[in-house]
């Protein structure tokens, strides 16, 4: 087992340091200490169990080898979800201090290791008034306030009411168009949880208005939970099919950085143009639908740059 | 997007977790124990270095380990918490789920069990578990397994006795 020992950075009696000062681990409520830092979440990350990690603990978390699995519950998956900005924008209002606190650290940290995470792209819109506004917690279709939210893999969230029927197709993206890999996400309770107590009134009220017109569509059977389809139809391929598929390309260590798809499956396209040393790739599905992709390492990826298909490496 | 695994080559970048995060977040939980401890253990680092801890569990009572006093080794490997800590008992133990040189059979310490929500606190909970239900169908020493099913008062008599002579 690798132990650094006699790392002098790290022995020497430096834990004491921080134990008195920096710890305000009373300030923000459980539900948004992440498990895997066991600090206040950081540009969180929604899995499609509905469980909310921060961007890079999910990062490290994954599997390089094989399907990925949540660290509360084992869900499995393969995609690294985009950061929820909406969530990211709650907590900034929730707790200023703290998250700020949090983004000097892992800024911190993202300089050691040279690369970054995605910054958000519209920061403006987050008021300074602390006061969590219903306007900023709405759905991106119904535009009413959000019910049950889920949270997809490209970072977007909807009522799960709203994503059931808005087609047939429930797992790709209405604002984005980006797909929802490996079926039907499940209601993020954390985040239902905090519009439950923080805006009681409103959230009530949309719980009626909802129930009010279930019962209205489909009669009196309804009990007010939604019928949410299985995952499978629309995913793609699951991860474990993947692997045993005998003469298929894995990437290992490789990830999309449009889907999040990791390890990478299939044809591997890489930039050629992009600088950054952790790169930027595409599965064969994001680069052909898709033309202009940022990256989610904050890559200066452009539309122009030129990509050549890879082989995997061998391992 | 390329990552780089616990391995020597095809990395794009030198470190997956830097030791910082994994100290924080050893700190983190030293800080928790302090606040919270768990009830009839004691967890801690063991001189300066973060990443080597003793941990003290108290035989529970109702089990032939009963009023035994075992101290364990902790070590967190360097992608802690992504990769389970390590745990050996110290003290010598009748258990089919401990072996001669401390290792532990435990399901969540294995790293394809592991998860990086699972702390130090809830391992100790784990291990405490196994005092009241060894389970001898994942054994560490297969023969007492055999003995804890076939003749579970002799079981018991020689765990009792392996307590008063090793552990108190």
């Amino acid at each position: 087992m690798n132990t650094p020992d006699n790392d002098p950075a790290i022995g020497g009696g430096g834990f004491d340091g921080e134990k008195a000062g920096d710890d305000k681990l009373e300030e923000f409520s459980d539900d948004f200490k992440c498990c895997v830092c066991l600090d206040l979440i950081y540009k969180p990350v929604v899995l499609a169990c509905g469980h909310i990690s921060c961007f890079w603990c999910v990062f490290e978390a994954m599997d390089t080898w094989q399907e990925s699995s949540c660290p509360v519950c084992r869900h499995s998956y393969n995609h690294f979800p985009s950061i929820c900005w909406l969530l990211h924008s709650v907590l900034l209002k929730l707790y200023p201090k703290d998250y700020q606190r949090r983004e000097i650290q892992v800024k911190e940290d993202e300089k050691t290791r040279g690369t970054f995470s995605p910054q958000f792209e519209n920061y403006l819109t987050v008021s300074n008034n602390n006061k969590q506004a219903v306007n900023d917690l709405l759905c991106g279709i119904c535009k009413e306030l959000l019910y049950r939210p889920v949270v997809l893999n490209c970072g977007h969230v909807f009522c799960e009411t709203c994503i059931v029927d808005s087609s047939n197709k429930p797992c790709r993206c209405p604002v984005c168009q980006s797909m929802h890999p490996n079926g039907f996400p499940k209601v993020c309770l954390v985040l239902e949880g905090f519009l439950e107590q923080n805006i009681p009134e409103e959230y009530s009220a949309r719980k009626t208005a909802i129930n009010n017109l279930k019962t209205h569509e489909q009669g009196s059977s309804s009990t007010g939970s939604t019928q949410v389809p299985q995952g499978g139809q629309c995913s793609s391929v699951s991860m474990s099919d993947y692997l045993c598929k005998p003469g298929l390309k894995v990437h290992f260590l490789v990830g999309c950085d449009f889907c999040g798809m990791y390890p990478l499956v299939g044809d591997r396209y890489k930039c050629e143009d992009c600088l950054e040393d952790i790169g930027f790739d595409l599965c064969e599905d994001c680069y052909k639908n898709s033309s202009n992709l940022s990256g989610r390492f904050n890559q200066q990826h452009k539309p122009d740059h030129k990509f050549k298909v890879v082989e995997p490496n061998p391992y | 997007m390329m990552n780089s695994g616990s391995l020597t080559g095809g990395r794009s970048w030198p470190s997956r977790t830097s030791l910082t995060s994994s100290g924080k977040r050893i700190q983190k939980e030293m800080a928790e124990l302090n606040t919270d401890p768990p009830a009839d253990c004691s967890a801690g680092p063991k001189g300066d270095n973060l990443y080597h801890w003793v941990a003290t569990l108290f035989g529970p009572q109702g089990t032939p380990y009963d009023g035994g006093i075992y101290f364990l080794d902790i070590t967190f490997p360097a992608n802690y918490p992504f990769k389970p800590p390590k745990v050996v008992f110290k003290t010598r133990i009748y258990h089919c789920n401990v072996d001669s040189t401390g290792n532990v059979s435990l399901d969540i310490l294995e790293e394809n069990s592991w998860s990086p929500a699972l702390t130090i606190s809830k391992v100790l909970l784990a291990l405490r578990s196994i005092f009241n239900n060894p389970n001898p169908y994942k054994p560490q020493v297969p023969g007492i397994a055999h003995l804890y099913l076939v003749d579970r008062s002799k079981h018991d008599a020689l765990a009792a006795e392996w307590t008063q002579r090793f552990a108190k």
